[in-house]
């Protein structure tokens, strides 16, 4: 991990076209400015990282569902393997 | 005319489809950022769900339906940057979803993080809303696995 120290007023260039700057410093706080292409989605890290969980169990969750659909097809007559979604 | 691709999954068998029909997350999705491109495939049952099964990795999928089915006033904004990503002048433009949870006593809906699709480009993502109106974890009424009556949002 490359770790910088900066200056209020002073920034950090990711790239070509990402600029990270220190706005302002107190409290405890670190106030940044991030300039970056409208493409690029850019969220707080804990706020990120809720969504990328809740998805993680959503699919955790439907797989468990699609292994309950199969072993009721199993069970309908046709052999495990062989069941094909209409 | 887009080229003909063919997902292989254990669970779903085997699905044929258009290239143009794969719904594109460009930015993969938070926690699979690998996972871009889905197939939008109807629920064996006939509900209000439906399933987002990702071309890119053929085991993931996700149970999706319409915000709207089971929460009316759902009106998140969307920021101006982000209609422009996806290449629409409005909100009203696009085909939006909600990612399902089925846990064993209740289904909920992340209403916090929609995925949200150009209906012509097949352009999609999922919109990450900052803000604490939305749970992702809306319980819902109805179980996923029971049948609804009344049809799907066009």
């Amino acid at each position: 991990m490359l770790v910088l120290t900066r200056r209020v007023g002073e920034s950090v260039r990711i790239g070509t076209d990402v600029c990270v700057t220190v706005a302002s410093i107190g409290n405890g706080q670190v106030r940044i400015a991030i300039e970056a292409p409208l493409e690029l989605a850019v969220h707080r890290g804990e706020v990120y990282e809720r969504i990328a969980r809740a998805n993680r169990e959503a699919a955790a969750a439907a797989e468990s569902a699609g292994r309950g659909e199969e072993t009721t097809r199993a069970a309908d007559g046709a052999a495990p393997g062989e069941s094909e979604i209409a | 005319m887009g080229e003909p691709v063919r997902i292989e999954s254990r669970r779903f068998g085997s699905i044929a489809l258009d290239e143009k029909d794969l719904i594109v997350f460009a930015g993969g999705l938070p926690g699979f950022p690998h996972a871009r491109r889905f197939a939008l495939v109807a629920h064996d049952r006939g509900t209000d769900f439906a399933w987002l099964v990702s071309a890119d990795q053929p085991e993931l999928a996700f149970v999706v339906t319409d915000p709207w089915r089971f929460f009316a006033a759902y009106q998140p904004e969307v920021p101006g940057h982000v209609l422009r990503a996806l290449g629409v002048a409005c909100a009203e433009e696009l085909e939006w979803f909600v990612i399902a949870t089925a846990g064993p006593a209740r289904t909920t809906l992340n209403l916090a993080a929609p995925l949200l699709v150009n209906a012509t480009t097949r352009r999609a993502l999922q919109l990450i809303l900052d803000c604490d109106t939305y749970s992702t974890r809306e319980a819902i009424v109805a179980p996923a696995s029971e049948p609804q009556s009344g049809a799907a949002r066009p």
